[in-house]
């Protein structure tokens, strides 16, 4: 019986007060140390004066690799950081509060929209101005940067979740008369925790694939060149070295490796306790450096003052009931406050077209929205490729546990490589073949994307409760009739989830994908990517503006009227419960 | 009373042992033994856990003996076999189908005719007195009609 097998992972936690300096202290001090280490290492050089990475620039030498890599994945981390801030305030705020929904979730859409490039053009000078003349500057614009490819997602999936919590927690959390802040931190966030983690690793890899146009910053007269896996890989294309890619394939691949299993494999394990699922699934996940942070007895005694004082908390601030009934609004305070920001939303637009205009003509609107429709077509036909490919795939390795677990790394891997990486395969072939950039520098609009649909397959095939796969066996459901009736609708929420993260993800994938160079040899596809990508390098702001305007209509409109419908009737018709 | 006393269903000194993380083994069943013959219904008791579960599940060809035979009709239970039909704990409704599909379901596995499938549909829901649900959804349902169209659909004889 699987209640059987559970119970033998007891002890681990129920001995713990039966305690001496073990083997596991050891293991867990020398991880702590490694950590120190790596933040000093990394760390290093944050107050250095802007001229010192002139004197200094990045060297394609192997021996630099491991620096590098150190101060890439660090900022990835400082991003990561922040981006759970944002998330547990912006989405905590957007899920409670009515009015700031209103104005939060349509935000966030178009926060969702805007590419990388546009984050950074627009902010790197004021960053750099913050501490003139200091590397902190060019940091911190990074660090934003990286912000931007992994907050939006993280914050949705937590306001999704927020607001799916099942009625029984709630009423349960009613009846013991929990305050918000206590509701807040034993329901809601643990409810929300393995979205919330599988998100923040999707995220990681999305980092790395834009994590060429975060350090190599170019924006028309500000150039700079951050150390990092970054800089070393614009600087390898930049000087056609096949060798250089190879390490920075090579050091990448290590790199994921190092945190999938000192930080996502342990989050993972420890998450799966908060998975709101009655029967005994899928076997535990498990890990090993979970189980040294466990058992080590040195570990329990220094975070016991902190578990303290958490519960404490929770006594302190239980004020009134958190989960009270809705207030009531007053229907003037709601006009007021919609008017208001309507008001807001039209001063904004007008900014925007006078701006836009003051250096822009209507021809280049015409030309922007053609480049649209370009980017649409290509964003349309790959989703449709990547889905017919990958969702059999899915829904076959969902299915099986044991391939589940060999996949999760691997596509985690995938997803973060860079599209910079392969740019020397495609320019070359598509030179030496003489194709047409038009369509064949298409498919790197979705590598990096197509992972987010293969995901959610996974996890919707891994999710049919164990019952129903017993019913089919038992009525012997085979075959199409199988795929018919229980497999695609099944995944299909999960599919609709992860479709329209894919194609939002590759509308801004665009603005490295159509646009692809090796040393010398350039070449462009007719698309907005590439008209972002281009009056970003000449730093023509208007037409920065007026490029990114139109790509987040594009995406809002498509979202809107098409992903938001299909989700909602995926929802209610498809939903497991 | 009995006309044909040969047995439907002969569990032969069966054992199940599932394995444990540390790899020793759990023994929920030990050499039992079992026969159905026509006619009969029987209720198996048993505290919780104590693998009334395990035994319909290695029954229904849902999971391996570790030990032992099942044979149904004289031929060893390998797979789910066509006769024998299982109601779930939680009934194992498809919440996409309506009534109707979800009991039409195991029909279509068996590749009868399309209105062959309907009319022993329709008269299965008939008989469970779910007549003019036929097109609701589950979630539409309390939990007992629910559980009626379960029995509905594991009575897919004619």
């Amino acid at each position: 019986m699987p209640e059987c097998e559970r119970a033998q992972l007891l002890p681990i936690s129920v001995a713990q007060w039966a305690r001496r300096l073990s083997r596991w202290d050891v293991f867990a001090i020398i991880m702590v140390l490694g950590i120190l280490v790596f933040l000093a290492e990394a760390s290093r050089q944050l107050l250095e004066p802007l001229s010192e990475l002139r004197f200094k620039p990045v060297s394609l030498e192997p021996a630099h690799l491991p620096e590098y890599a150190a101060r890439t994945t660090l900022r990835l981390f400082v991003a990561l950081f922040f981006s759970l801030l944002f998330t547990f305030t912006y989405a905590t705020l957007a899920a409670k509060s009515k009015r700031a929904e209103l104005v939060l979730v349509p935000l966030l859409d178009i926060l969702q929209s805007v590419p990388i490039l546009g984050f950074i053009s627009v902010t790197v000078v004021f960053f750099m101005s913050l501490f003139p003349g200091r590397v902190l500057g060019a940091e911190l614009a990074a660090v934003f940067a990286i912000f931007t490819s992994q907050a939006w997602n993280m914050a949705f999936s937590f306001y999704q979740s927020l607001r799916t919590v099942p009625t029984e927690l709630v009423e349960a959390s009613r009846v013991f008369r929990l305050s918000a802040w206590m509701h807040f931190w034993r329901v809601e966030v643990p409810f929300a925790m393995p979205q919330l983690i599988w998100n923040m690793m999707m995220s990681m890899s999305g980092a790395w694939f834009f994590v060429v146009a975060s350090e190599a910053i170019s924006v028309g007269n500000t150039t700079v060149l951050l150390p990092g896996m970054g800089s070393y890989i614009a600087v390898a294309i930049e000087q056609r070295s096949l060798a250089a890619v190879s390490w920075a394939i090579g050091t990448m691949l290590v790199v994921i490796l190092i945190y999938d299993v000192t930080v996502f494999r342990p989050l993972v394990a420890w998450g799966d306790r908060f998975r709101f699922e009655q029967q005994a699934g899928l076997a535990p996940q498990r890990s090993f450096v979970l189980e040294i942070l466990n058992r080590s007895g040195l570990m329990a005694n220094l975070s016991r003052p902190f578990g303290a004082l958490w519960h404490r908390s929770h006594w302190l601030l239980q004020t009134r009931s958190g989960v009270a009934s809705a207030r009531k609004h007053s229907r003037i305070t709601d006009q007021v406050w919609a008017a208001t920001t309507l008001l807001i939303a039209i001063l904004a637009v007008w900014q925007i077209v006078r701006f836009v205009l003051q250096g822009l003509s209507p021809i280049d609107l015409y030309n922007t929205i053609a480049r649209g429709f370009a980017t649409l077509a290509r964003v349309v036909v790959l989703i449709a490729i990547a889905s017919l490919i990958w969702v059999p795939i899915g829904v076959w390795v969902g299915t099986r546990p044991r391939a589940t677990r060999m996949f999760q790394p691997v596509a985690q891997f995938l997803a973060a490589f860079p599209a910079n990486l392969l740019f020397p395969l495609v320019v070359s072939a598509i030179v030496t073949l003489q194709l047409n950039p038009d369509i064949w520098l298409s498919p790197l609009m979705i590598l990096g994307t197509q992972w987010y649909i293969v995901f959610n397959v996974i996890a919707g095939a891994a999710a049919i409760p164990s019952e129903l796969r017993d019913c089919c066996a038992n009525l012997q459901v085979r075959g199409w009739l199988w795929w018919r009736t229980t497999a695609l609708p099944a995944v299909f929420p999960y599919y609709v989830t992860g479709a329209i993260t894919a194609s939002g993800g590759s509308w801004n994938a665009s603005i490295v994908a159509e646009v692809a160079s090796w040393g010398n040899q350039r070449l462009e596809a007719f698309g907005i990517g590439a008209y972002i990508a281009r009056a970003t390098e000449a730093g023509d702001f208007h037409a920065i503006v007026l490029g990114i305007a139109v790509m987040s209509l594009f995406v809002v409109v498509i979202n809107r009227a098409f992903w938001r419908p299909l989700y909602r009737y995926a929802e209610r018709r498809f939903r497991l419960e | 009373m009995i006309a044909n006393a040969a047995p439907l269903l002969e569990v032969h000194s069966v054992r199940k042992a599932f394995p444990k993380p540390d790899g020793s083994q759990l023994l929920v069943l030990d050499d039992l033994n079992l026969e159905l013959i026509e006619g009969q219904i029987v209720g198996l008791l048993g505290r919780s856990g104590s693998g009334k579960s395990t035994l319909l599940r290695l029954i229904a060809g849902l999971a391996k003996p570790t030990a032992g035979t099942i044979t149904y009709l004289g031929n060893r239970i390998e797979a789910p076999a066509p006769g024998i039909a299982m109601v779930f704990q939680n009934f194992a409704l498809f919440p996409w189908l309506t009534v109707l599909e979800n009991v039409q379901l195991g029909l279509q596995a068996l590749g009868l005719p399309e209105a062959e499938i309907r009319r022993r549909a329709l008269a299965a829901i008939d008989l469970i007195g779910l007549d003019g649900y036929e097109s609701a959804y589950p979630r539409e349902l309390s939990g007992g009609m629910r559980q009626r169209v379960g029995f509905a659909r594991a009575c897919r004889s004619s």
